[in-house]
C-alpha cells in the first residue's frame, strides 16, 4: 500500500472514542501531488483521520507519517508544512480577520501575509468584521484563505462545503480548485458528496467501517460505464450524496 | 517571547472587563478603609512614611487593608483562571491553537505568565493607591512622595499568604484545564488545590512545628505546592494532545488520578496529624505544665502539650509566659504558639499512670480566693477543671488527693469553696496580720474589702465589703482599721509608690484617697513592718536603675517618710524579704545575713547560720536572679534560694516553696514556678524564718530547665524537669527519683 512517492501514509491504524472503536486497522496512501477525497458517511471517522494526521489526535495503534514525518513526535515541523480546514471556523468570536492573520503571523514559521491578503481579496473575505459576525460561508473562506497563506506541502481539508449555501458553496468550490491549479499539492479532502469527489480528487477513498474499503482513481472506484455502480456507491455514502457528474 | 506576549496580550483583552471592575474596587475599598482611619499598616507607615507620627488617623495592624488585599488576590484567583483556560475550550478555539506550530506551548505560558501579572498587579496596584489615598488624606506633611506603600514587609504571615496566593495559581489552573466544561471549574479545582495543600491546611490549623518537621518551613511548602502545581497543569494542558482521545476523557483521567492523589495526601497527612495530635504525657516530644499536686503527692494535675522538639527561648526572657489556652491571641513580645492545644491529665505519680480527662477542659489554678493573690499553685487540696471553649464554660472541682470529681457547675458560679479549700483558706488566713480592733482577719481581696465577723451564735463568717477602687491583684496591700471605716493602701511591687485611699467600712465608699509620693518612686516597698509602718527598700539588681539607695519607712498615720541610716555596706546590702517586725533577709558581701532595722544605726547584721553548706565557702551572691529569692555562687555550686512558707491543710506533707521576689506580708503570692537555665550546678536552699536558718534542700541539681513543685516534709524537693520529668529529689545527697514517665 506505502510506496515511495506517498505524502500521506496510514498503516494499520486504530483508534477510538472511549470503548468505541472508530477506526480499525485503518490503511491509506495518498500519493504526492494528488488530490485525494475521503468519501464515506457520517460518523465514519473521516475528520479523525485527519486529525490523527494532523497531530491533534494518538492512534492506539498504527503508523502514521506526512511528507515523512510523524504527526505526534514532529507535530511542529508538520504543522507548518501542512494546511487544515476545519468543518467550521473556530477562530475566537471577538476577532477580526486581520487580527486572526496577525496570530498565525507571530506564531506561524512559513506566514507569507502578502498571500493571506492575495486570497482573502480572491475569496471576498471582509475584514472589518468579528467572526462573530461573519456568516458561516464567510468564516470558510478565512479559515481557507488562512490554510493557503503559507503555501502549504500537503491540504487537509475536513468537510470544508458542510452547511455552506449553494452561492458560497460554489465560491469555495471554485477558489480551492483554482488553489489546487496554483501548483501541485497533496489534498486530502474529506467529504460525503459525489460530486465534489468528481470535481477535485483524482482519486478517492471510501471509509467503511473503520478501514479503507476502496481507493485508487474514482474512475476505477465508481466503474466507468458500469450500470449501477454510481448509485450503489450512492447508497453506500448515505442520501446526501450527490450526483456524480 | 513574541509568541508569550500575543497571548498576554489576548488575555488581557478578554479579561479586561474584570480588570477595570477590581481595579474600580480596589479603589473603592481603599479609600473606605483609609477614611476610616484603618487603612495603612502601622509598620508600613513607620517604614515608608517619615510623617508618620504626624498622621491624624490611628493606623492599625493588621487592618481593613490585608483584608481587602487577600479578598482582592482570592477574586482573582476565583475568577481569572476560569476565563483563561475554560473559556477557549467551551468556545472551541483550543483546536486552533493545537494545529498551529508552536502555539500551544506558548499558550500555556502565557496564560499564566498574565494570571500571575494579574497577582501582581493587584498587589501593586493596592500599593499605588494605598500610597495615594495616604497622600490625599495628608497622612504626611508634605504631599507625600509616598507613591507606592509596600505592603507587605512588615507582616511576615501577610506575605505567606500572598504568596501562597501565588503558589495556588497553577493549581487553580488546572482545574481549569481539567474542567473546562463545567460551569463552576474554579471552585471544583479550589477544591481540588485544597487538597493538595493539605500542608498548609495544617499549617494554619495550629500545628505549624508538624508541618516545619515535615517540610521545613512554609518556603519550601509554597514552592513544593507551586511546583506540584505547574507540574500538574503542565501535564493536564499538554496531554490531550499527546494521549488523543477527548479533552473530556484525558480531564476525567485527571480528576481521577488527581482524586487519588489527594485522598493519598488526605489520608497519610490526616492520618500522621491525627497521631500526632493524639499523645500521651509519657512522650519524649511532649511537654507538662504542672498545675497542682495533691498534698498527698500522689496525683499531679497537668496539661500536657506536643510541643517544639526545639527549647523555647522565650523562657530564658519570659519565665512567666507559658502557653496561653483559652484565649490564644498573638500579644506579647514574640509571642508564638509552640505546638498543640494542650490536654489534661491526671498523673498517678506512684504508679506512673497517666489518665486523660478527655473534654474540652484544662487544669486551672483556684480562682483567686479572699486573701488577695492566688493560692499556692502546686500544692492544693482541690483542682479545679475549667472548659477551654466559650461555648463550654464550666468547671468541675476535683480532690487532689484522689483525683475524685467533688462538684460540677458553671465556670461563673460562685458556689462555697470544698472543704479542704477551705481549710487551706482558713490556713492562709491564720498568717494575715491585719486585724480589726477584735482581732479578726480583714483582708483585700479580689472582689473587695473581706473581713471575719464573728457573731453570736453563728461563729465566723466571712463578709465582703465591695470597694469602689480597682486594686491591684498583686503588689502590697494593707487595710487598717481607722475611725469610721478603713484605710487602704496599695503599691505594686514595680516601684510605684503606695496611694492610701480612706474607705467607709460599711459601704466600701472611697472618702479620700491620698495622692502619690514623690519621694518613694522608684523604690521597692518591702514589707510591712507593723500596721503602720512600710519599709521601702532600694531596688535590688534589675530594679529601679535611677531610685535612691536609702532605706526608708513609710508612716501611715502621718503619711511621713522616715530615712533610715544606711547601713554597714552601703549599697551592697541588698533586700530579699522581711522576715518579721524587725528583721530583713539580705545580702551581704556574698553572704546571706539578716538585718536588724532598729538597729541600724549599730549596723547590726547578722550572718544566716546554713544547715548543709559552709558559708565561708560562698563566693559571690546576686539577688532575684529568674524567680528565685537570692542565688548564691559557692565554690562549687549555684545555690538557689527559697522562703518557705509552709502552708497546707490538715497537716498535709507536700508544702509550698515560695513565694520567690521580693517577699511582703503573707498577703502577696506568687503562683509561677522557677525555672533555672545556666549551664552550672544547681542546688536548692530554703530560709525558715522561722528559725532563722537557711538549709541546703537540695545540693545539686540538673542544670536542665527545672520548676520547683514543691517541698516535702520529709526533706524532698520536687521538681518539673525540662517540662517533661517530674521528680523528686532528697531526702540524701544525689537521691533522685524519677516520678513521672517512670521508664525515665
Amino acid at each position: 500500500m506505502t510506496t515511495g512517492r506517498s505524502a500521506i501514509e496510514a498503516v494499520d491504524v486504530r483508534f477510538r472514542y472511549g470503548q468505541a472503536p472508530l477506526l480499525e486497522g485503518l490503511s491509506l496512501s495518498v500519493p504526492t501531488g494528488e488530490t485525494t477525497a475521503l468519501l464515506g458517511r457520517n460518523g465514519v471517522g473521516k475528520s479523525t483521520l485527519l486529525k490523527l494526521l494532523m497531530g491533534l489526535l494518538k492512534p492506539r495503534h498504527g503508523t502514521l507519517r506526512v511528507l515523512g514525518l510523524d504527526p505526534l513526535r514532529d507535530a511542529r515541523d508538520l504543522q507548518a508544512l501542512v494546511g487544515y480546514v476545519p468543518d467550521r471556523p473556530d477562530a475566537w468570536p471577538w476577532m477580526r480577520v486581520p487580527e486572526l492573520f496577525r496570530f498565525f503571523a507571530v506564531h506561524h514559521p512559513r506566514w507569507n501575509a502578502e498571500r493571506a491578503r492575495a486570497w482573502t481579496e480572491r475569496l471576498g473575505v471582509p475584514l472589518d468584521r468579528s467572526f462573530r459576525q461573519l456568516s458561516r460561508g464567510e468564516g470558510m473562506k478565512t479559515m481557507l484563505a488562512a490554510a493557503l497563506a503559507p503555501d502549504p506541502e500537503v491540504l487537509l481539508l475536513d468537510e470544508p462545503f458542510g452547511g455552506l449555501d449553494p452561492v458560497a458553496r460554489e465560491e469555495m468550490l471554485r477558489a480551492l480548485v483554482g488553489a489546487l491549479g496554483e501548483r501541485r499539492r497533496t489534498v486530502l479532502v474529506s467529504t460525503h458528496e459525489l460530486d465534489l469527489a468528481a470535481r477535485l480528487g483524482d482519486r478517492v477513498a471510501i471509509l467503511e467501517a473503520g478501514v479503507i474499503r476502496t481507493e485508487g482513481p474514482l474512475s476505477e472506484v465508481i466503474g466507468a460505464g458500469e450500470s449501477g455502480a454510481a448509485e450503489a456507491l450512492r447508497v453506500r455514502l448515505g442520501s446526501e450524496a450527490g450526483e456524480v457528474t | 517571547m513574541r509568541r508569550i506576549l500575543w497571548w498576554f496580550a489576548k488575555e488581557a483583552r478578554e479579561q479586561r472587563a474584570f480588570l477595570v471592575i477590581l481595579a474600580c474596587a480596589i479603589l473603592f475599598g481603599s479609600w473606605v478603609v483609609v477614611h476610616l482611619g484603618r487603612g495603612v499598616p502601622e509598620e508600613a507607615a513607620a517604614a515608608h512614611l517619615p510623617e508618620a507620627p504626624a498622621m491624624p488617623h490611628r493606623m492599625e495592624r493588621n487592618g481593613g487593608w490585608l483584608v481587602m488585599l487577600l479578598s482582592s488576590l482570592a477574586l482573582v484567583l476565583l475568577v481569572v483562571p476560569g476565563g483563561l483556560f475554560a473559556s477557549d475550550a467551551r468556545r472551541g478555539c483550543n483546536a486552533l491553537t493545537a494545529r498551529t506550530p508552536g502555539a500551544w506551548g506558548a499558550a500555556f505560558v502565557g496564560k499564566l505568565a498574565f494570571l500571575w501579572a494579574v497577582l501582581l498587579g493587584t498587589l501593586l496596584v493596592h500599593g499605588v493607591v494605598l500610597g495615594r489615598l495616604a497622600a490625599l488624606y495628608h497622612l504626611t506633611k508634605g504631599r507625600a512622595s509616598v507613591d507606592v506603600l509596600w505592603l507587605g514587609p512588615s507582616i511576615p504571615d501577610a506575605w505567606n499568604l500572598i504568596w501562597g496566593a501565588f503558589a495556588l495559581a497553577p493549581l487553580l489552573v488546572l482545574s481549569s484545564v481539567a474542567l473546562p466544561w463545567l460551569g463552576v471549574p474554579t471552585v471544583a479545582g479550589a477544591a481540588i488545590a485544597a487538597s493538595l495543600a493539605l500542608p498548609t491546611l495544617l499549617w494554619l490549623d495550629g500545628t505549624p512545628f508538624f508541618v516545619e518537621a515535615w517540610l521545613g518551613g512554609p518556603g519550601p511548602l509554597l514552592l513544593i505546592a507551586a511546583l506540584a502545581g505547574l507540574g500538574i497543569s503542565a501535564w493536564a494542558w499538554f496531554r490531550p494532545v499527546r494521549l488523543g482521545g477527548s479533552a473530556r476523557r484525558v480531564a476525567v483521567g485527571s480528576l481521577i488520578a488527581l482524586g487519588v492523589v489527594a485522598l493519598g495526601t488526605h489520608a497519610v497527612g490526616w492520618a500522621a496529624r491525627e497521631r500526632y495530635l493524639d499523645f500521651t504525657p509519657g512522650e519524649p516530644d511532649v511537654e507538662l505544665d504542672v498545675v497542682g499536686i495533691g498534698p498527698n503527692g500522689r496525683f499531679a494535675f497537668v496539661n500536657a502539650y506536643r510541643g517544639d522538639p526545639r527549647p523555647d527561648p522565650l523562657r530564658g526572657y519570659f519565665a512567666f509566659m507559658d502557653r496561653y489556652e483559652l484565649n490564644p491571641m498573638p500579644w506579647g513580645p514574640g509571642y508564638r504558639q509552640r505546638g498543640t492545644r494542650s490536654k489534661p491529665f491526671v498523673l498517678d505519680l506512684s504508679s506512673g499512670v497517666a489518665r486523660g480527662t478527655g473534654g474540652d477542659l484544662l487544669y486551672d489554678f483556684p480562682p483567686q480566693r479572699e486573701l488577695g493573690g492566688q493560692l499556692p499553685r502546686f500544692v492544693v487540696p482541690e483542682m479545679r477543671g475549667l472548659g477551654a471553649r466559650p461555648h463550654d464554660r464550666i468547671q468541675y472541682w476535683y480532690d487532689a488527693d484522689t483525683a475524685e470529681v467533688l462538684s460540677r457547675d458553671a465556670a461563673s458560679a460562685t458556689s462555697a469553696p470544698a472543704p479542704a479549700l477551705a481549710r487551706l483558706d482558713a490556713a492562709l488566713r491564720a498568717h494575715t496580720r491585719q486585724r480589726t480592733p477584735q482581732g479578726r482577719p480583714v483582708w483585700i481581696g479580689e472582689a473587695g474589702l473581706t473581713r471575719v465577723r464573728w457573731q453570736e451564735g453563728e461563729g465566723e463568717a466571712i463578709e465582703a465589703v465591695p470597694l469602689e477602687l480597682a486594686l491591684p491583684w498583686s503588689g502590697v496591700n494593707l487595710v487598717r482599721d481607722i475611725p469610721g471605716g478603713w484605710e487602704l493602701t496599695w503599691g505594686g511591687h514595680s516601684g510605684w509608690p503606695p496611694p492610701f485611699a480612706s474607705v467607709d467600712a460599711e459601704t466600701g465608699v472611697v472618702r479620700q484617697v491620698t495622692p502619690d509620693l514623690a519621694a518613694l518612686r522608684g523604690l521597692l516597698p518591702c514589707g510591712w513592718l507593723s500596721p503602720r509602718e512600710l519599709l521601702i527598700c532600694p531596688p535590688t539588681a534589675g530594679g529601679y536603675p535611677h531610685a535612691p539607695s536609702s532605706w526608708r519607712i513609710l508612716d501611715l498615720d502621718t503619711k511621713q517618710v522616715r530615712s533610715l541610716p544606711e547601713p554597714v555596706g552601703g549599697s551592697a546590702v541588698q533586700p530579699l524579704a522581711v522576715v518579721d517586725a524587725q528583721r530583713v533577709l539580705v545580702l551581704s558581701h556574698t553572704q546571706l545575713r539578716t538585718l536588724a532595722i532598729y538597729e541600724l544605726a549599730t549596723a547590726a547584721i547578722h550572718p544566716v547560720p546554713w544547715d548543709g553548706i559552709d558559708p565561708g565557702h560562698i563566693q559571690a551572691a546576686w539577688p532575684s536572679s529568674r524567680n528565685a529569692l537570692a542565688s548564691v555562687l559557692g565554690s562549687q555550686v549555684v545555690v538557689d534560694l527559697f522562703v518557705a512558707a509552709v502552708v497546707a491543710a490538715g497537716g498535709a506533707p507536700a508544702t509550698f516553696v515560695g513565694p520567690p521576689g521580693i517577699r511582703v506580708e503573707h498577703e502577696f503570692w506568687n503562683s509561677m514556678g522557677t525555672r533555672t537555665h545556666r549551664e552550672s550546678r544547681h542546688a536548692v536552699a530554703v530560709y525558715d524564718g522561722t528559725s532563722g536558718r537557711a538549709r541546703l534542700a537540695q545540693q545539686e541539681l540538673p542544670s536542665s530547665s527545672t520548676t520547683v513543685l514543691g517541698l516535702a516534709r520529709d526533706g524532698t524537693l520536687w521538681l518539673l524537669e525540662d517540662a517533661r520529668r517530674i521528680v523528686r529529689y532528697g531526702p540524701a545527697p544525689l537521691q533522685r527519683e524519677v516520678l513521672f514517665p517512670r521508664d525515665r
